[in-house]
């Protein structure tokens, strides 16, 4: 009997327990990036980071330390594109939402972050977990529900009964969330701008008329692809087509 | 029909399979190649890392490369079928630009496939300085960066130029021109500038890129190594020239014997001395504001009623860096209202310097008539030419304020708040900057998105829970008030025990031992029946049994047992092999179990 409570919790934690790659491999690199950032070593320190990302790290601090190094680099446009990808995995990050500003208004365009829409609005807390938070806690709430529905099995109390219905809500509401968060990062792409300057065209061929011209650094959505080209918008009126490696995304 | 159909889909099945089996069967290989390993700091390296034997893999980790600035060129799939063997590959290709000079080892990259490990061999790289020789006659294409002072004060406008100069075909240029941030701010001079040079008797084009720096602190500073990426196009010299259509012909795209080669060209960094600012002769309220400028105090209008509103505007413009320029409100607190303006700021760029204005308005509404004399503003500046404080001031302006014309008393006074007296410090903002590095590396976690088998289990795992304990409870609920659900459950257990019990007992005949067989029996259908099973007879367990839809064979078997049983009752000298009976009701007992 207790050997099977054993392996039955031995279950439980190989479940939950989520494994993760530790900075032990990269920690050596990210510090020695650090470092020759402290010596003002700008270049070496943006290559650094650039390599470990090209390497396949993926971590929100990673991106927020290069978008600092481009800032010091003066590469405005390179550095608002790693924020804002920093921006998808430590959304509630300070200092990044600071320096995201600063590096904003370091542009000659000066154009915010796309607002919120109606469904990020209602989903508000969306926009300040990632992904990973928004499963996370899904799980959670999961857990709790049955357990609270494994205990008012047993036990039939009011106020078992109401905490019941409330994690039901709430766990309804968390899968939700998740399938917003994924609508919102697929369908809500964000480029960056990073040549000087873009002329943005009415069509995609070069041969057709300018609309409006952007400038490294600023911000667009992305709403349509053609081969080599990408249709990027302010708003609803000003939209047009650009070379698509000139936008970073 | 169908079948036509499936026996034609059938070959083609067949084929994918084979070509499938094939792909999978074959054996992983990885390659890393290089074009070449010996190159000039003005070259690059194409490195291409070939997984032969699948498609679907992860990227390949790279090897840590600080010497190296490393591109991603995309990759490219191959998929080869020669005598029905398939063979798929996939190359990721890199471009490596070289940082510095000496011979470097392009160490094993590492690909996973299927939770294997591959690595591929080592690369031995030589870089050395570029063969070209320093001086810029004859270059195809070079670079040249100046700074217009190798010496300035905090806050003096420099010019730092950056210049390509070509004579052959140029195009994809990626010009990184960092300007030391922690030293210099920096601000735009305009679009670049494009036109011809002659160099050494050589006509050059040339593309000019201007900005203006300001060293934000004293000592030695470094304007850091402009680097330039860009393809240059080789074309073949004996190509005949004109025609109508050799503009379009020498386009790259169709000649044939053009050869593209991808540079990197780097400037020298540039050192400036940065100065202090003098302290001595420093005026007293002077706020960093380097450059040459005037000032210029207007007033909409120098007669007015209590009550009226005019305009104060103070006008500072000049060549420097205007953004730091504030005045405070000036002190006509008892005499008029104010109401300050946001500053109006305009820069534009006249030759190769920065020229500013910057507009102050005040709105001014006098409370008390007579005439009053509006201070002069003043603003102290350094003057890098001279090296010296100046300082630019207004005219003092005179107002003649006259009694307020209409009946109504007006009430304006200053407001007298809490606020006001108890004023809350300004405090002013000298520059802004991004705030530093996250260097907790604990935090340096590889993130991937969590959608996998994991996440599915995590989730399903508490239904799976809930499931269990709610079977256990409510078969526990059912044994407290379902009688006979608990009588039968229990009735195996309990005739188990008794058999066993029966097995045991001693001196017991026959007679005894087919009475108390037959009880146990009887009992145990009892119980799985909810009936009295002492009373039952041997017809009445064959009628329920048959209803309850048990095997014919366990009905006769029971029956048989049951009669058995009553005639060694009855006959007890008829029977002595107890244990093959015991044996023959366990048997039937079990049956019945797994039929209930």
């Amino acid at each position: 009997m207790n050997k099977s409570i054993v392996s039955f919790f031995f279950l439980i934690g190989l479940i939950y327990h989520t494994p993760t790659s530790l900075a032990g491999n990269f920690a050596s690199e990210i510090a020695t990036a650090n470092d020759l950032y402290a010596k003002s070593k700008f270049q070496q320190a943006a290559d650094s980071y650039e390599s470990l990302i090209q390497r396949g790290v993926n971590n929100g601090y990673l991106y927020y330390n290069l978008g600092n190094t481009y800032i010091r680099l003066g590469k405005i446009g390179p550095a608002i594109l790693n924020y804002i990808h920093a921006k998808k995995l430590i959304p509630r990050n300070e200092n990044l939402r600071a320096n995201l500003n600063f590096a904003i208004q370091q542009t000659q365009d000066k154009i915010p972050p796309p607002a919120h829409n109606a469904l990020s609005t209602f989903f508000f807390w969306v926009n300040d977990l990632n992904i990973n938070e928004n499963i996370n806690l899904a799980i959670v709430v999961n857990l709790i529900f049955w357990v609270i529905l494994t205990a008012w099995f047993y036990f039939r109390s009011e106020f078992l009964r109401l905490a019941r219905n409330s994690f039901l809500a709430l766990l309804l509401l968390a899968f939700v969330s998740i399938g917003v968060k994924l609508h919102l990062e697929s369908n809500l792409k964000i480029g960056v701008v990073l040549a000087k300057k873009v002329d943005v065209k009415s069509g995609f061929d070069l041969s057709n008329i300018t609309l409006f011209q952007l400038h490294e650094g600023a911000l667009v959505t992305i709403t349509d692809e053609r081969p080599g080209w990408l249709e990027v918008g302010l708003n609803t009126k000003q939209k047009g087509w650009v070379r698509k490696n000139i936008i970073g995304t | 029909m169908i079948f036509l159909k499936k026996k034609s889909i059938l070959p083609v099945f067949v084929f994918w399979y084979a070509l499938t089996i094939n792909a999978f069967g074959q054996n992983i290989q990885v390659l890393a190649t290089v074009d070449r390993n010996q190159i000039t700091l003005e070259d690059s390296i194409q490195l291409s890392i070939t997984i032969k034997g699948s498609q679907n893999t992860p990227p390949p980790e790279l090897p840590s490369l600080p010497n190296f600035r490393i591109t991603s060129r995309g990759t490219s799939s191959s998929t080869q079928i020669v005598n029905m063997e398939r063979s798929i590959s996939i190359t990721h290709n890199y471009r490596l630009t070289p940082m510095n000079i000496g011979q470097f080892k392009i160490g094993p990259a590492r690909i996973r496939v299927n939770k294997n490990v591959y690595l591929t061999k080592p690369i031995n790289i030589f870089v050395k300085k570029s063969t070209a020789p320093i001086q810029t006659g004859n270059r195809p294409v070079f670079l040249e960066s100046t700074a217009s002072k190798k010496e300035a004060y905090i806050g003096e406008q420099l010019i730092y130029s950056f210049k390509l100069f070509y004579r052959v075909e140029a195009k994809n240029f990626d010009l990184n021109m960092p300007f030391g941030a922690s030293h210099f701010q920096k601000e735009e001079l305009g679009k670049a500038k494009s036109y011809q040079s002659v160099v050494n008797g050589i006509q050059y084009h040339v593309q000019e890129v201007s900005v203006a720096l300001f060293p934000i602190k004293p000592g030695k500073a470094e304007i850091p190594s402009a680097t330039l990426e860009l393809d240059i196009y080789h074309r073949p010299q004996n190509r005949p020239n004109g025609g109508p259509f050799s503009q379009f012909f020498n386009d790259p795209f169709f000649s044939q014997g053009t050869r593209a080669e991808h540079k990197i060209l780097r400037t020298k960094p540039i050192s400036i001395k940065v100065l202090p600012l003098p302290e001595k002769g420093k005026p007293k309220g002077f706020k960093n504001i380097i450059g040459n400028f005037n000032i210029i105090a207007n007033l909409g209008k120098d007669d007015l009623e209590v009550g009226d509103t005019t305009t104060l505007t103070i006008t500072v413009s000049g060549n420097g860096n205007l953004r730091g320029v504030s005045f405070p409100e000036p002190d006509l607190k008892k005499l008029f209202k104010i109401y300050p303006d946001q500053p109006e700021f305009n820069q534009a760029v006249i030759g190769n310097q920065i020229t500013g204005k910057k507009v102050f308005k005040f709105a001014l509404v006098p409370l008390k008539p007579g005439a009053v004399k509006l201070p002069a503003f003043t603003l102290f500046y350094f003057d890098p030419i001279i090296k010296d404080y100046r300082k630019a001031q207004t005219h003092p302006i005179e107002v003649n304020v006259r009694p307020s014309s209409s009946q109504e008393t007006l009430n304006l006074v200053q407001s007298n708040s809490l606020d006001n007296i108890i004023a809350k410090p300004k405090i002013e903002t000298l520059a802004e900057d991004i705030l530093p590095l996250h260097t907790t590396l604990d935090d340096f976690n590889n993130i991937n998105t969590k959608i996998n088998t994991s996440t599915i289990l995590e989730f399903t795992f508490p239904t799976i829970f809930f499931l269990i304990c709610a079977f256990i409870i409510q078969q526990k609920k059912r044994l407290t008030t379902d009688t006979a659900f608990y009588r039968s459950q229990k009735a195996y257990k309990t005739a188990s025990q008794k058999l066993e019990s029966l097995m045991h007992s001693k001196n017991i005949d026959s007679k005894g031992f087919a009475s108390e067989l037959s009880e146990i029996l009887r009992e145990y259908i009892g119980d799985k029946l909810n009936m009295k099973g002492k009373a039952i007879t041997a017809v009445e367990v064959e009628y329920k049994l048959k209803k309850l839809d048990y095997q014919t064979n366990q009905v006769n078997i029971t029956r048989n047992l049951l009669e058995k049983c009553d005639t060694l009752q009855y006959a007890p000298e008829s029977f002595e092999n107890y244990q093959e009976l015991l044996n023959e009701t366990q048997a039937l007992i079990k049956s019945l179990e797994k039929n209930s």
